[in-house]
């Protein structure tokens, strides 16, 4: 029973080490998405992001994809973060996907909201960051085979009107 | 001496028997194993009491049993499956689920192969369909864990209609017991489900209706054609053979300029001036027809 | 105030106590699923890894390590995302996905090995820490680009050279055609004249 007193006692702490979060955060992100619909099944969105503060530290971070699904954000070096989610090369919508990141605080506050049944937006987010799609690339618009047999008709076309013209 | 023959009457069918019996053991023992369990819905009425081969085989079922050592856990990706209602699968689309595993005794535990069976609901003795084993080969240390993937494809023809869902794990550990376990064992639906929209049927209609449009365009065009051809020739019949020409000439057969000069040469001297015009007339509804 | 912050910390450690004794039962269980998501395996073209992480458990997996080191650096070339990361939390009855894109260098049979998972199987600071594998993509075989390009590339270029080559065929009887017509055209035309 000591240590979980003890336990408890250092949650506390944590908590209030927590009140000096993170104030000011500069984001700087890049996005990755495949773009090969050939040969993938799924489109991989991928985005990278490196947060610095002006004070404080950063809790572990939880973002909100397009489809509404809460994840935790990985975490791949000394602030730099990673977020990614994939859809299949039919649904996936090229343009601009925003994912709103979220501190512990603002995580808690939307785990009560979605407990509640209410619309997540009202929980305002730590920041932003944006993943673009410049759509895939999933096969010729043309196959090359159907310009040839239309080709090949048009071709024989003339040379059939050509030849009527003669014999009539 | 006939005592000898009675005896050997008794003997010789014992020893055939009992040569006879050995070899059944030798070919029980090639028997596929599952042909085996098969056999047993019948075997447990009819061959009551068969030799040691069957009595070895039901005492080696218990055995290969879970390890208590084994921690083994199912879950449905594919499908999205909470565990509280029956499990519905949608025939023709792939079901991937995920064992996980983990090792809480002090061997090395080595899963081997895990394969999926679909039984018939009221005895699940009964196959319908087995669906392959995958071979892992995964050795997994005491105190670890392991996820194991498997999908497979319930088939179209299946659809509407329960099925004993059968999910065996077969493993051993370092001092070479075997185990097996059915991770899932439950009746479960097959559901089909019809999408509402589908581009490749609605454009294989839109091609084929495309196709009857072409053909009855052609159709039209072919009837249209012959029809024009036959009045004209009904036409031109009585012309070529009327008054018109008395020598019986078919000026068809002339060139338009041959025509020509001949019409003007013609012209001057013939008392009925627009007739020697009426072969370029045909000619021209010729053309016309044919094109 | 003071008393209603007594009530809440008793009833936390009250709550911590439950859950450490439940949790040796029901502590965070992850099951990690390692898919590729190629319809080919092309070698310099994308290959998407997708790691999805399911906890069935009834308490968080905290201290989430995730390492693939079944991507060897000179062989493989990660494009997107990180082959090794940590989760600081990952809540109960919750899953989600991770994704690298690699591209491979070289051509021929991999054996897609499983990750490495490390977490810890509570919220508990004594939780003992798990190791875990997730499942194996298996073998596939990567295809050399010059013969996936020979299979699925557009084939203008071909279909090009294949028009110029059906070409004389089709042009010389064109242009002697052409060339009658237009010389009897010439004798015709002046006749007519005439």
């Amino acid at each position: 029973m000591a240590d979980h007193f003890l336990f408890s006692v250092l949650l506390l702490v944590v908590f209030v080490g927590l009140i000096s979060a993170c104030t000011n955060p500069q984001v700087t992100s890049k996005s990755f998405t495949t773009q090969d619909a050939t040969i993938v099944t799924h489109i991989g969105f991928i985005s990278e992001f490196e947060v610095k503060c002006s004070s404080g530290d950063i809790s572990s971070l939880y973002a909100e994809l397009p489809d509404g699904s809460i994840i935790p954000a990985a975490v791949v070096g000394t602030n730099k973060y990673q977020v990614s989610w994939t859809e299949d090369t039919k649904t996936a919508a090229k343009g601009t996907h925003k994912i709103r990141i979220f501190e512990e605080d603002g995580y808690a506050a939307l785990r009560k909201v979605l407990r509640g049944n209410e619309a997540t937006s009202s929980v305002s987010e730590f920041f932003n960051i944006s993943v673009v799609h410049p759509g895939a690339y999933s096969g010729p618009w043309l196959r090359s085979e159907f310009i040839a047999v239309i080709a090949s008709l048009f071709v024989s076309y003339f040379a059939v009107t050509k030849k009527g013209k003669i014999v009539a | 001496m006939k005592y000898f023959f009675l005896f050997s009457l008794l003997v010789l069918p014992a020893v055939i028997f009992m040569v006879d019996n050995g070899n059944k053991m030798m070919a029980y023992a090639d028997e596929d194993p599952i042909d085996e369990e098969e056999a047993d819905v019948e075997g447990e009425t009819e061959e009551g009491d068969l030799t040691a081969t069957e009595n070895e085989e039901d005492e080696d079922g218990p055995q290969s049993k879970a390890s208590p050592d084994a921690d083994t856990v199912l879950l449905f990706t594919k499908p999205n499956f909470q565990g509280a209602s029956q499990l519905e699968l949608v025939a023709g689309n792939p079901v991937e689920f995920l064992v996980g595993f983990r090792n809480k005794g002090p061997l090395d535990f080595v899963v081997d192969t895990i394969d999926a069976s679909f039984r018939y609901p009221m005895d699940f003795n009964f196959f319908i369909q087995n669906f392959s084993a995958i071979g892992y080969n995964k050795i997994i240390k005491p105190s670890h864990e392991a996820t194991f993937h498997y999908s497979f494809l319930p088939s179209e023809a299946f659809a509407g209609r329960p099925f004993g869902l059968n999910i065996n794990l077969v493993y051993h550990d370092a001092s070479g017991n075997s185990f097996q376990e059915a991770v899932f064992n439950e009746t479960v639906q097959i559901i089909e489900i019809d999408e509402g929209f589908d581009g490749e049927t609605f454009f294989l209609y839109v091609f084929l209706a495309a196709g009857v449009v072409l053909l009855l365009v052609i159709g039209q065009q072919t009837l249209l054609s012959v029809g024009k051809k036959r009045p004209a020739a009904k036409k031109a019949a009585p012309v070529e053979t009327g008054t018109n020409n008395p020598n019986n000439v078919d000026y068809d057969w002339l060139p338009a300029q041959t025509l020509a000069s001949l019409n003007k040469d013609k012209s001057p001297k013939s008392p009925k001036g627009g007739k020697p015009q009426s072969p370029r007339q045909r000619k021209a509804k010729r053309s016309t027809g044919s094109e | 105030m003071l008393q209603k912050l007594a009530i809440l910390f008793a009833a936390f450690t009250v709550a911590i106590c439950v859950e450490e004794k439940t949790g040796e039962i029901q502590g965070a269980r992850l099951l990690i699923s390692k898919q590729i998501l190629n319809r080919y395996l092309v070698e310099g073209k994308d290959i998407e890894v997708r790691y999805s992480l399911h906890n069935i458990g009834k308490s968080p997996a905290v201290q989430v390590e995730l390492k693939d080191n079944g991507f060897n650096s000179d062989a493989f070339e990660v494009v997107g995302g990180h082959l090794s990361t940590k989760f600081a939390r990952i809540p109960p009855e919750s899953n989600f996905t991770h994704v690298v894109v690699v591209r491979p260098n070289k051509y021929g049979y991999f054996n897609f090995s499983s990750a490495e998972v490390s977490y810890k199987v509570s919220d508990a600071p004594d939780a003992q820490t798990q190791v875990s594998y997730s499942s194996e993509p298996g073998e596939g075989g990567i295809v050399a680009f010059r013969d996936y390009d020979k299979k699925f590339s557009s084939h203008y270029w071909d279909w090009l050279a294949f028009a110029l080559m059906t070409c004389p065929s089709l042009v010389i009887p064109l242009v002697l055609w052409y060339n009658s017509k237009s010389s009897y055209e010439k004798v015709s035309k002046p006749s007519k004249k005439n």
